[in-house]
């Protein structure tokens, strides 16, 4: 404790020597010289007579608790008040998206995150392709994909909803096909939903017979098979 | 019987155990040499320091040789190797994924241990300097740990594997790979240095000032380089990732925005330790956090626990890098708590109104802010950890905290340098801040005048001419006093950081509030306007070789030269890369890019345009910094820690 004390005194005495230099160096103006010349010696005195044997000022030790604790609490406050911030600030992870942060996506991005959740949070993706849509009004894509998954959660919905859902969805997919006619999904899922949602295997049949022409994926090849025969029993009958 | 291409492997696993086992024979001689004042022990310190350094530059050279010989026996060479690559992207494809990053962080940290040691090759039986090695040859231990283990770079690959798919195709379309990683990692791994000498100081007790001069320049160095790491790194993302900005708060840019900033901390509150005594505890701390923050960026970015575009695959790396992290702030927490009556600072602040309360004032705005950015980067990672939620924290949040901490760190640097120590007086201040406030006046009706409108940009140019109008007034009493040498030294030098430091956030107010873009549907031979620039597609250019296709439209900007932005895709990946196109001027850039799907036959094409004012003056503040850092390393013949502000150089009192 009295090395401490004595290094503190040692400290105080440098610092009223190079507060002569200060003033010299025309830093401190005479008041504020005097005021802190006062305060330093005043210290020294103290620590002095301390060293010297006599009793340290309760004030002083309680006053350096009330600071610490103050500290302490403001540091708690800042923390808890920052995680507060932070949770609410936070949302919805997209697939491909980064925890923190986000370069601003072009639409193909934005494409490539509403294509994993087509299935996964259809909602979701409607969301991410009406976003495209308003970056680029003519994704052909965002449209057809749009269109379809709106087309398959309609089904769950009964009366003029689903009504509104499907025309909304088969608009949808002629502009699709309007924008781009290669598109080969645009002319299938229009298949599909005129022959499995509203019953029109006439309607069907030329959408479906273009996406069999234009080579669908591999994958789906049985699929698009198989509802063609379905569409061509229906048009036998 | 192994050919050529096959000895890599082997060698460079031999070169790595021999590094181990020198780093570990250095620790042991470090320790019982200082613990028992052995200096015969002690004089084995630099041979083992040489052993693991000249080791690791051997498994470099190893990894290096068979990246170039495209040795596919190993596995890292699989990975980012391909016979495609061209020279220049496949010698930097060793550093292009984790296990050669950390292979290039050891050689780092193996050479500046060599370099700690030959420095103090005289002064190494001073208990600080032997701790303080000690120190660095045991991080060096967990780093040959690492490559040996989780992180082996040359592990033996599946046989029969005669190409690969060579580095990330972003890692391989600018010349800037070449820089950005090293010089970054020299900005991380030199924080090693100060924490050693830290832990050094604690551990003999001599907490006093005297290690701050130790290391004070090697934190200069380390700091300088993390900021042209970042700054590099900026202009990388600017210029490949297509998106025309420069910083996205992504995981792996706070990973390393946070340890710069507590490192800004402390470069600024070491001088109130160094001239009040105070601050002792603060920081140490600060150097903690900084290194530590180091390890928990190389976790948060190596380990593949953040989905970013810089973060590596899955690796096993992740519980060795925490734990790691964790012995470091135990020890170092338990040492500060150790010598907590040592660490008691003499001094007090005497009024809020002087440097070092501008400086106290500064070290809580740079700790709020690492503190809230680190919580927004790791906050998923806990929220998935615990509740297996998969959340973002989105850039307007940290755009919300930037925005007003950039204000006032302005604000602080328009008053700070003016400040005397102590206390400052109203007239003194009045005097000292009149010009610097004309500054800030100029700047607020030159920019209303060139038609800026907003509060915070409008506020940032204010702040920024007022800064400026500070940081040239020192500049200008010091090359009044000492010619050209008033640029150098630690306050002077400083001061060129600080207006590097301006021209940055106002380059980043106007180019982030005064953005235009606009995707245009170019046809051949139709000029479209946008802006006042006019923008003529001319064709497209198509070439393949055996890595890429790349094609690129010819965009004709304002009549004049032809500018290609392209698109680049990697044959063997799979991967559609664009590649923007920049016009750059003092005023402004235009940034092209092409937006996919690119059909050449159709003679028309997607341009995507933004008109990005002020965006190469993010540059030359960078490069300003650079040089600041330099001339603040330079001793030149600067004050003493105790002269007073405005006291007369040794030179000129002399005379």
């Amino acid at each position: 404790m009295s090395d401490e004390l004595r290094h503190e005194q040692q400290f105080l005495l440098r610092s009223l020597r190079d507060l002569d230099n200060e003033r010299a160096a025309g830093d401190i103006d005479d008041a504020d010289y005097a005021a802190l010349r006062d305060g330093y010696i005043a210290r020294t005195a103290a620590i002095t007579r301390e060293l010297a044997g006599a009793e340290v000022a309760t004030s002083a030790i309680s006053r350096g608790w009330v600071r610490r604790m103050l500290v302490v609490v403001c540091v708690v406050a800042v923390g808890a008040g920052a995680g507060v911030w932070v949770a609410r600030q936070s949302g919805q992870r997209l697939p491909g998206q980064s925890a923190s942060g986000a370069i601003e996506q072009s639409s193909s991005g934005i494409l490539a995150s509403a294509r994993q959740l087509n299935f996964s949070d259809p909602g979701k993706a409607i969301e991410l392709y009406t976003q495209v849509l308003k970056l680029e009004p003519d994704n052909a894509e965002a449209l057809t994909y749009r269109s379809w998954i709106l087309a398959l959660t309609a089904r769950a919905a009964t009366g003029s909803v689903k009504q509104l859902a499907l025309v909304t969805a088969v608009n949808d997919l002629l502009r699709a096909q309007k924008v781009d006619n290669e598109y080969p999904d645009a002319h299938c899922f229009l298949g599909i939903v005129y022959f499995r949602f509203l019953n029109s295997a006439s309607l069907a049949k030329p959408q479906l017979d273009t996406c069999k022409a234009m080579n669908p994926p591999e994958e789906v090849q049985s699929f698009v098979d198989a509802i063609v025969a379905d569409v061509d029993k229906a048009l036998a009958k | 019987m192994l050919g050529v291409e096959g000895l890599a492997g082997p060698l460079g696993r031999a070169a790595l155990l021999v590094g181990l086992i020198g780093a570990f024979f250095g620790l042991i001689a470090a320790v019982m040499g200082t613990r028992n004042e052995d200096e015969k022990v002690l004089r084995l310190v630099p041979r083992f320091a040489t052993l693991s350094c000249v080791s690791a530059i051997a498994a470099f050279a190893a990894m290096e040789w068979a990246m170039i010989t495209r040795d596919f026996s190993l596995a890292y060479i699989q990975k980012v190797g391909s016979k495609s690559t061209p020279a220049l992207y496949n010698f930097t494809a060793v550093w292009s994924a984790l296990e050669g990053s950390i292979l290039l962080w050891l050689l780092v940290l193996t050479c500046l241990t060599s370099g700690i040691v030959f420095k103090y090759r005289t002064r190494i039986t001073d208990p600080m300097v032997g701790w303080a090695v000690a120190t660095m040859f045991f991080v060096g231990i967990f780093f040959f740990i690492l490559t040996l283990g989780p992180a082996n770079p040359f592990a033996v690959g599946a046989p029969g594997v005669l190409d690969g798919p060579g580095p990330n195709p972003l890692l391989q379309n600018h010349i800037l790979v070449v820089f950005h990683p090293p010089i970054l990692y020299l900005g991380y791994v030199g924080m090693t240095v100060p924490f050693a000498f830290a832990i050094g100081a604690l551990i003999t007790g001599r907490v006093g000032e005297g290690w701050l001069v130790e290391t004070r320049r090697w934190a200069l160095f380390s700091w300088g380089f993390l900021t042209l790491g970042i700054i590099l790194g900026s202009w990388w993302s600017y210029e490949v990732l297509g998106w025309s900005g420069v910083w996205a708060w992504d995981p792996v840019e706070n990973a390393s925005f946070i340890p710069w900033l507590t490192g800004t901390a402390y470069i600024h509150s070491v001088l109130v330790q160094e001239r009040r005594g105070m601050l002792r505890v603060w920081n140490l701390s600060l150097l903690v956090s900084t290194f530590s923050l180091t390890i928990l960026g190389t976790f948060l970015t190596r380990s593949g626990v953040l989905n970013s575009v810089h973060a590596f695959s899955e690796s096993s790396i992740g519980p060795y890098l925490l734990s790691f992290f964790a012995i470091i702030v135990v020890v170092s927490v338990a040492l500060i708590g150790w010598r907590g009556q040592k660490l008691h600072s003499p001094g007090t602040i005497d009024s809020p109104l002087s440097r070092e309360g501008a400086f106290l004032a500064n070290n809580v705005v740079f700790s709020v802010f690492a503190f809230v950015v680190l919580l927004g980067t790791v906050f998923p990672l806990i929220i998935e950890a615990f509740q297996n939620r998969q959340l973002v924290v989105g850039e307007p949040f940290f755009d919300k905290l930037a925005v007003p901490a950039g204000l006032t760190l302005l604000f602080l640097m328009c008053v700070a340098p003016v400040l005397p120590w102590r206390k400052a007086s109203g007239e003194l201040l009045a005097d000292r801040l009149f010009w610097p406030a004309w500054g800030g006046i100029g700047a607020l009706a030159f920019s209303v005048g060139l038609g800026a409108t907003g509060f915070a940009p409008l506020l940032t140019f204010a702040l920024g001419g007022f800064a400026g109008g500070a940081a040239l007034r020192q500049l200008v009493l010091a090359t009044r006093r000492q010619g050209l040498r008033g640029f150098v030294g630690r306050a002077n030098g400083g001061m060129v950081v600080h207006i590097g430091v301006i021209l940055i956030a106002v380059a980043l107010a106007a180019s982030n509030s005064y953005t235009h873009s606009q995707e245009l549907l170019l046809k051949q031979g139709v000029v479209a306007t946008f802006d006042g620039h006019t923008f003529e597609l001319m064709g497209f250019k198509e070439e393949s070789d055996a890595r890429s296709t790349v094609v690129a439209a010819m965009v004709r900007v304002d009549g004049g030269k032809t500018y290609t932005p392209a698109i680049t895709k990697y044959k063997s990946i799979g991967t559609n890369i664009g590649t923007p196109s920049v016009k750059s001027s003092f005023v402004k850039d235009i940034y092209l890019t092409i937006e996919p799907p690119v059909k050449v036959s159709s003679k028309t094409a997607k341009i995507k345009v933004f008109i990005k004012p002020m965006v190469m003056w993010l540059w030359i503040g960078g490069g300003l910094m650079g040089v600041g850092t330099v001339l603040s390393a330079f001793p030149g013949r600067r004050r003493k820690p105790t002269d007073a502000t405005s006291a007369l150089v040794p030179s000129e009192t002399s005379a």
